[in-house]
C-alpha cells in the first residue's frame, strides 16, 4: 500500500499532483516514487458519511485522501493506498491516475 | 489616462432556469442591461471580454459575432472567481494603450445540475485525476478542511462564520435580485444540515444560472456620468505553488500594490465586495487585503463590524445569498460595488466613496490559486 507521487530526476524534489517543470531546478524529467504513510492534518465528515482527510507526508507533500476501513482524527498516522476498497485495513485512498504528463 | 466603469448589468439569477435558457442568451442579457445602464449601444463597443465555464463550443469571438460587435480588442478569461478582476485589469491596460475605448466585460453561466456536476468533476486535470475518483463532487470537502485550519488559527467558532452568513442574508433581504432573501437566524444557520463538517448548508453558495456585465471606458467617454473610477487593479497567480495551507491567499501579495497605486489604505474604504465562496474565505481575504489585521481579534471583528453591518461587506447578499452564477461569481461583487458607487443600491444603498473588490478562484488541488483586488472611487 502506498500513494504515488512525482520526484524530480535532477534535484529529487517531490511533487503531488504532478508538475511539468520542477520549480526548484527547472528540470522537466520526473520519476514516480511512493510513500507508505502520513499524518492526518485535517479531516472532514461528508453528509454521505465518508471521511475525507488532508494527509501530510515528508517533503511537504499533501494528499487529499478518502478514509477507508475505519475513521481517523487529526494527528493520526495513517497508511496510504492507491487502491479503492472498503475491505482493507484503515487507510487513506489517494487515487493515482494520470491522463497526461 | 483615467478609466472608469459607467454601466453594470445582471441577468436575473435563478436556481431553476427556464427550459430553453442558454449560456449565450444569459450573457447577452447581462451585456444589454449593462450597455443600457451606460447609455450606450453595441455600436459604441470596441472591446469585449467574457468568462464562462459553459460557453463551449462557442468562444468570445462567437459571442462578438452574434452580438454584432466590431472590435479592436477581444479577450476570453478562464479564471473563474478571479475572472472579473483579471478582465478588468486587462481592459484598463487596453484602454490606456489606446487599443479600445469602450470595453464590455461579461461573465456568466447556465448552471443547472448537469452543468454543475460536469464542471466540478472536470475542473482541471488534478481534480479529474485525484479528487473526482475519491469520489468528491465539488470543493466543499476541501474548504471544510481549510475552515477547520482557520478556526484553529484564529480561534473562530461556527457561530462566527454564521454571523457572516446571517449579515449577508440581511443585505440580501434588501436586494430583489438575490435568490435567498428570507431572514436567516444564527440558530437556523447552526441547525442546518452539515454538508462537510464543519460546513453547513448556509456556508455553501447556491449554484444559480445568471450573468453579470460592466462597461469600462476611458474617462473622456464618461463626461457628466456617475462612474466608478478605477484607482487600481492588481492580481496574483499561483503565489505559493500550492505549498501552503490555503489560509493565505494571493491577495496577501497583490493587495499592498493595489493600495499603493490607489493612494488609499484599507481603512479608507467604505464598501468591500469580497469573494465569498465560503465564509472562511471572506475572513481570509479580509485579512489578506488588510481590512483586519492578522493579529487582530477576528471573532470580535466579525461580531462588532460584520454582524451589525457596520462595515458594508457584500451588500448584495454576496454569493452566499444572491447565488453563484458560475464564472459570474467574481463579477457579482464588482457589479454591486459599481451600483453602490453610482448610487444605484436601492434599499441597500450605503454612503460609499471608495470600494474594494476582491476576486479569488481556481482551486487547483487544495485551494484557490488566483486572486485580485480592485480599488474603485465614486466620481462624476
Amino acid at each position: 500500500m502506498s500513494a504515488v507521487f512525482q520526484r524530480c530526476v535532477n534535484c529529487r524534489a517531490a511533487y503531488f499532483p504532478f508538475r511539468l517543470i520542477c520549480s526548484t531546478c527547472f528540470e522537466s524529467s520526473f520519476i514516480d516514487d511512493e510513500v507508505d504513510s502520513g499524518l492526518v492534518e485535517s479531516v472532514t465528515l461528508l453528509s454521505s458519511g465518508q471521511q475525507t482527510a488532508t494527509v501530510a507526508c515528508l517533503e511537504d507533500l499533501h494528499f487529499i485522501a478518502r478514509i477507508q476501513g475505519g475513521t481517523v482524527e487529526a494527528g493520526d498516522r495513517i497508511s496510504l493506498t492507491n487502491t479503492a476498497s472498503q475491505e482493507t485495513a484503515l487507510a487513506g485512498y489517494v487515487p493515482f491516475q494520470r491522463t497526461e504528463v | 489616462m483615467a478609466v472608469s466603469i459607467i454601466g453594470a448589468g445582471e441577468s436575473p439569477y435563478t436556481r431553476h432556469p427556464r427550459l430553453g435558457t442558454t449560456t449565450s442568451g444569459t450573457l447577452v442579457d447581462a451585456v444589454s442591461r449593462a450597455l443600457k445602464d451606460a447609455g450606450l449601444s453595441p455600436n459604441d463597443v470596441d472591446g469585449f471580454a467574457v468568462s464562462s465555464f459553459t460557453l463551449d463550443p462557442d468562444h468570445a469571438i462567437d459571442l462578438a459575432w452574434r452580438m454584432g460587435l466590431k472590435l479592436t480588442w477581444l479577450m476570453q478569461d478562464t479564471n473563474g472567481g478571479a475572472s472579473a478582476g483579471n478582465m478588468l485589469q486587462h481592459a484598463v491596460h487596453a484602454i490606456e494603450a489606446g487599443d479600445a475605448s469602450v470595453v464590455v466585460l461579461a461573465a456568466g453561466d447556465l448552471m443547472d445540475h448537469g452543468a454543475f456536476a460536469n464542471l466540478v468533476a472536470k475542473y482541471n486535470r488534478a481534480t479529474a485525476d485525484h479528487l473526482t475518483p475519491l469520489p468528491m463532487s465539488g470543493p466543499n470537502a476541501l474548504f471544510a478542511m481549510l475552515t477547520t485550519r482557520q478556526m484553529e488559527k484564529f480561534g473562530l467558532a461556527r457561530e462566527d462564520y454564521g454571523r457572516i452568513a446571517v449579515a449577508q442574508r440581511e443585505w440580501a433581504g434588501l436586494n430583489p435580485g438575490a435568490v435567498y432573501r428570507a431572514p436567516l437566524t444564527l440558530e437556523e444557520y447552526l441547525a442546518a444540515p452539515l454538508v462537510a463538517e464543519p460546513l453547513g448548508r448556509f456556508d455553501c453558495v447556491p449554484p444559480v444560472t445568471g450573468a453579470d456585465a460592466v462597461v469600462v471606458v476611458a474617462d473622456e467617454r464618461a463626461t457628466g456620468q456617475r462612474r466608478a473610477k478605477i484607482l487600481s487593479t492588481t492580481a496574483s497567480y499561483n503565489s505559493d505553488n500550492q505549498a501552503g495551507d490555503g489560509l493565505v491567499t494571493g491577495l496577501r501579495s497583490c493587495a499592498p500594490l493595489a493600495w499603493e497605486r490607489a493612494g488609499v489604505s484599507p481603512e479608507d474604504v467604505d464598501l468591500i465586495s469580497v469573494y465569498d465562496d465560503y465564509p472562511a474565505m471572506v475572513v481570509a481575504q479580509l485579512v489578506d487585503m488588510g481590512a483586519v489585521g492578522e493579529n487582530a481579534d477576528i471573532p470580535e471583528f466579525i461580531r462588532s463590524r460584520i454582524q451589525p453591518r457596520e462595515l458594508a461587506i457584500n451588500t448584495s447578499g454576496g454569493q452566499l445569498s444572491a447565488g453563484q452564477a458560475g464564472s459570474a461569481g467574481g463579477m457579482h461583487g464588482l457589479v454591486e460595488a459599481v451600483r453602490q458607487l453610482r448610487g444605484q443600491g436601492g434599499d441597500r444603498q450605503v454612503q460609499a466613496k471608495l470600494a474594494a473588490v476582491s476576486g479569488y478562484g481556481m482551486v487547483l488541488y487544495r485551494y484557490g490559486a488566483c486572486a485580485n483586488l480592485a480599488v474603485l472611487e465614486a466620481s462624476e
